[in-house]
């Protein structure tokens, strides 16, 4: 009897010894790297006829969730009828601060930002850069504000590779930031 | 470690062990077959007569020898199949029923007048019989299932796993786009069912809904699916059933074989060609080895309007097993590596909510403008699966059979996105090693019970690189269980009882860069019990009452971020326990008749704290505007549904085939229904199998088969909150068609097929494909296949 029960302990003993053997500790911790990620949006927009410049960003520094984003300043304040030359800069800040506003422009002709007012009135953007087939961009454009006004400034960077033409819009193609800037126009 | 084991093991299995074969000698005596009744007034000119036929496929098995031992008579089935014994006396007779490549399966019949009983024999599985540890298969389990095998399986050769199980009543598919399917069984999928592929867990990263199971279909000679939770065979996971791939078993006689299958179809261009080499050596008879390797390639899908961009895909699989197998004890190396590069729909890439908005107004995707290609660009997946697999069984005379089965597994999975400057690596790469065991001893029947008790193991170890999805995570599983299965005459009773524990290390780096280590502790019994009568007059009724139980997923629990294509905010929930499903089914089975044949079943699986993604607020802000947030949340859950296949034959070789596939599921605490479920499903097939046509020679096994399948409009959808950002989509339906027949070249065998599906080019979108959002579903696709089985074998 107890010769018959041998093979049985060894088949049961080399299971077991296979699956604690893996065991082994990890001791190695994860490291996350997000491939590319847009943490910061800062318009700088210069009135014309010389004065301070002013900026506002939107800044989300762990990327999607965690900590909420900041804006700042909370609400912009620009004077009324004047003409700013704007521009945009794009920011990978999660880990060290990466300027991505080069490689939008250079693939301007995948990429565009358009501007959306409201009230539509608000201001008046117009888009002063060119990519190699003659589209606008977005990243340097003049901001024409009008009679004093509170409303929002909607700012879209769509990627739209093989996309970008004569027809393609705001909803065309992806969108790699939707930001909305508070502004008082006084 | 391995003393500690060993103590731990030792005594209780001793002990069970010890306390088994002890008491065998008393049953056995009880067991003995009743003889002929000589007492009883003697009426000696009794026939008993019927069909032998192949349970799943209802062939006749012209040959086969029935043998009476009690009279030590034996028959053979004649050309019709049919076997006579004539002048028997009244009594109870054994019929044991033998046949080459099915198992030899015993009838107990009580002889009272003159008898007409079919008998139906099983193929021979014995084998691969890790899954099949109830052993003989006098009959099935109460407990529903499915198979798909020989020409059914063959007429969905190109198609993925998931596409193949469809044809079984109760299975759906979860669609990522065309190049990525999962199976879902009475509504539920992912990480609620197990694949056991060759007899080893199919480790991956199977909680994903868009991770296809990384399994080459060319392997399988069978696929078998059991219905509902299946917890006590198979382990913690089986809640909502169990698909059990096998491979055909290895060559047992002395010589070489193969088998080359070709593959081409329309729509996405695509071509497959799939080899297998078997042998045999003769001079060492227990020495049998396979090769077998598979290539696919195909380009982008075609909706009925339009190509959808970049869903072509590649694969490229090879396996090899070399077996030893003497009578008492056999071993068995198994090794398989699957490859694949599959495309995800461009379309399907979006930012934002208003992108998924302006996707859902628009009626066909935005990139549509380029013609077919192969080309696979980003965002597609690369996934790699390896799967060592070693057995051995030993077969202990009088105790039993004594199987060990240790499989290692490594999964790495690597997503490349459509990110703007994206160099040459993965944006993500999980990588998971699994090592399995399962040491099982099969008893020898004790009268009229015969069962099993099995102890399993499961270790796990997930890495990643790049951006965070799940954490590091090490899982440990260990399980042990006792089926019991006790028939008499009509009469079948089975009963199991199984305990796991699971223990969960998760590694997470959290935002704030610190890293935590917290434990998680889950075990459960699950237990499972199952009747059958059989009622003659070829009607059985089944009642079973079967559970399993599934702990929280890494994902479950420490998933963080935005998720692809669907446009919301996804966040686990580290306070999760686990699922318990009790599943209770009735079934009624009218089987080998000449006309109509059914099998009815009817289930109702209670799932307490059934784990899913509901809408909370606030929704999470972000730099690309704000998303939907999504939190993962227990409720008991009820899925309630019945399955029904019917089969009428108007003629011996036309018949309709018909199948129906509802499931209903709510939410008992919100009393609201779930979020993506399948709709009613009906499939119906009108076969003609004329074998040889008339004025054409040389043409076997020929078969047409025309008929289509339905899916409704899933009309029943969550109301009570926000669930959904398009309506289900209207119901479609799509009409298929099978011909196939067999030419020869000479001697040599030339099987030839075609399969099309959506032949009208109907453009519809399916309810559980993920991206109908942003395209439709696949048009019209024709698959031509040419199967050559090859004898290199010197007669």
């Amino acid at each position: 009897m107890k010769k018959l029960f041998r093979p049985h302990l060894t088949f049961i003993l080399m299971g077991a010894l296979m699956a604690f053997s893996a065991c082994d500790d990890h001791g190695h911790e994860p490291h996350d790297h997000e491939g590319e990620l847009i943490t910061t949006m800062t318009l700088t927009m210069t009135p014309q006829n010389g004065g301070t410049p002013i900026t506002t960003t939107f800044r989300d520094v762990d990327g999607d969730g965690g900590q909420a984003p900041v804006m700042t300043p909370s609400q912009v304040v620009l004077s009324a009828n004047t003409l700013y030359n704007t521009n945009i800069t794009v920011l990978d800040e999660s880990h060290d601060s990466k300027d991505l506003t080069n490689e939008i422009r250079e693939e301007g002709h995948e990429h565009e930002l358009f501007f959306l007012p409201s009230p539509a009135d608000l201001l008046t953007v117009t888009k002063t850069d060119l990519d190699k087939n003659n589209r606008p961009i977005g990243l340097q454009s003049t901001i024409q504000t009008g009679a004093a006004k509170t409303g929002t400034l909607r700012v879209v960077l769509k990627h739209q590779p093989g996309l970008k033409t004569a027809t393609s819009n705001v909803n065309t193609g992806e969108t790699d930031a939707d930001v909305t800037y508070n502004i008082q126009v006084k | 470690m391995f003393k500690s084991i060993q103590k731990i093991l030792k005594y209780p299995l001793l002990a069970l062990l010890f306390a088994i074969v002890g008491l065998q000698p008393v049953v056995a005596q009880q067991a003995t077959v009743d003889g002929p009744d000589a007492g009883a007034e003697q009426d000696c000119g009794l026939t008993i007569s019927g069909k032998i036929l192949d349970h799943d496929t209802r062939i006749t098995l012209v040959g086969a020898t029935v043998y009476i031992p009690e009279l030590d008579k034996a028959a053979i089935a004649d050309e019709y199949g049919n076997y006579h014994f004539h002048h028997l006396c009244r009594g109870t007779y054994t019929l044991k029923v033998t046949y080459i490549g099915f198992e030899t399966e015993s009838f107990t019949i009580k002889l009272n007048s003159s008898t007409v009983r079919d008998l139906q024999l099983h193929t021979d599985t014995r084998q691969l019989s890790q899954v099949e540890i109830t052993g003989s298969r006098l009959s099935q389990e109460a407990q529903a299932s499915g198979t798909i095998s020989g020409r059914e399986l063959e007429a969905t050769r190109g198609l993925s796993l998931g596409e193949s199980l469809k044809n079984i009543s109760g299975m759906s598919t979860i669609q990522t786009g065309p190049t990525i399917s999962k199976p879902v069984i009475h509504g539920l999928h992912s990480n609620r069912i197990l694949i056991m592929n060759n007899g080893v867990r199919h480790e991956g990263q199977q909680w994903g809904a868009e991770h296809a199971p990384e399994i080459d279909p060319f392997v399988a000679s069978e696929i078998k699916v059991v219905k509902g939770a299946a917890g006590v065979r198979y382990g913690a996971d089986a809640i909502g059933g169990v698909v059990i791939i096998e491979p055909k078993p290895l060559r047992d006689s002395a010589g070489v074989s193969g088998e080359l299958n070709l593959l081409g179809t329309t729509n996405n261009r695509q071509g497959a060609i799939s080899a297998t080499v078997d042998g045999n050596a003769a001079k060492i008879p227990a020495l049998s080895w396979r090769l077998q390797g598979t290539a696919k390639r195909a380009g982008n899908a075609r909706a009925a309007d339009y190509y959808l961009q970049n869903t072509g895909f590649r694969e490229v699989n090879f396996s090899g097993a070399l077996g030893y197998e003497k009578e008492n004890f056999g071993v068995e190396v198994f090794y398989s590596q699957f490859n694949t590069r599959l495309g995800i729909l461009k379309a399907a890439h979006i930012g934002n909510l208003t992108d998924l908005e302006n996707a859902i107004g628009r009626d066909r995707p935005e990139q549509t403008s380029y013609d077919f290609s192969y080309t696979i660009e980003r965002p597609f997946q690369d996934v790699q699966h390896h799967l060592l697999k070693t057995k051995a069984y030993l077969n202990t005379g009088n105790a039993g059979r004594l199987e060990f089965i240790y499989g290692l597994q490594r999964n790495i999975r690597e997503e490349y996105d459509a990110h703007r400057a994206s160099g040459t690596t993965p944006e993500l790469s999980l990588d998971i090693i699994t090592h399995t065991t399962e040491t099982v001893w099969e008893h020898k029947p004790l009268g009229n019970v015969s069962g099993s008790v099995g102890v399993s193991t499961i270790y796990q170890n997930n890495t990643y690189q790049g951006r965070y999805f799940i954490p590091y995570f090490r899982n440990l599983t260990g399980g042990a269980f006792i089926i019991e299965k006790w028939q008499k005459d009509k009469f079948q009773l089975e009963g199991g009882v199984r305990y796991d524990f699971k223990k969960l290390n998760i590694t997470k780096r959290e935002r704030n860069a610190d890293i935590i280590r917290p434990e998680y502790n889950f075990h459960n019994i699950s237990g499972t019990l199952g009747a059958l009568y059989d009622v003659g007059y070829h009607l059985t009724f089944g009642l079973s009452a079967t559970s399993a139980w599934r702990a929280p997923g890494a994902n479950e629990l420490f998933s963080d971020g935005v998720h692809h294509g669907s446009a919301s905010y996804e966040r686990g929930n580290r306070n999760l326990n686990s699922e318990q499903a009790y599943n209770f089914e009735a079934s009624v089975n009218y089987y080998a008749n000449q006309r109509l044949n059914g099998k009815l079943s009817v289930y109702n699986n209670f799932i307490n704290d059934y784990i899913y993604l509901a809408p909370v607020q606030p929704a999470t802000l972000t730099i690309r505007g704000a998303f939907p947030t999504f939190e993962y949340k227990q409720a008991d859950a009820i899925f309630r549904g019945v399955d029904l296949d019917l089969e009428y034959r108007f003629m011996p070789n036309l018949y309709l085939e018909s199948r129906t596939s509802i499931v209903r599921a709510i939410n008992k605490d919100l009393d609201d229904y779930l979020f993506g479920i399948p709709a009613d499903r009906y499939n119906n097939m009108l076969r003609f199998e004329p074998g040889t046509l008339a004025g054409i020679k040389g043409l076997t096994g020929t078969h047409i088969a025309i008929g289509g399948t339905y899916v409704a409009e899933q009309t029943r959808v969550p109301t009570k909150a926000e669930q959904d950002y398009m309506a289900p989509p209207a119901g479609a339906f799509l009409l298929n068609m099978e011909i196939g027949t067999t030419v020869y070249a000479g001697k040599q065998p030339v099987e030839l097929g075609i399969t099309g599906n959506n032949l009208l080019d109907k453009p519809y979108r399916d309810y559980l494909n993920r991206f109908r959002y942003y395209a439709d579903d696949i048009g019209r696709m024709l698959l031509f296949r040419v199967k050559l089985p090859l004898n290199f074998t010197k007669n």
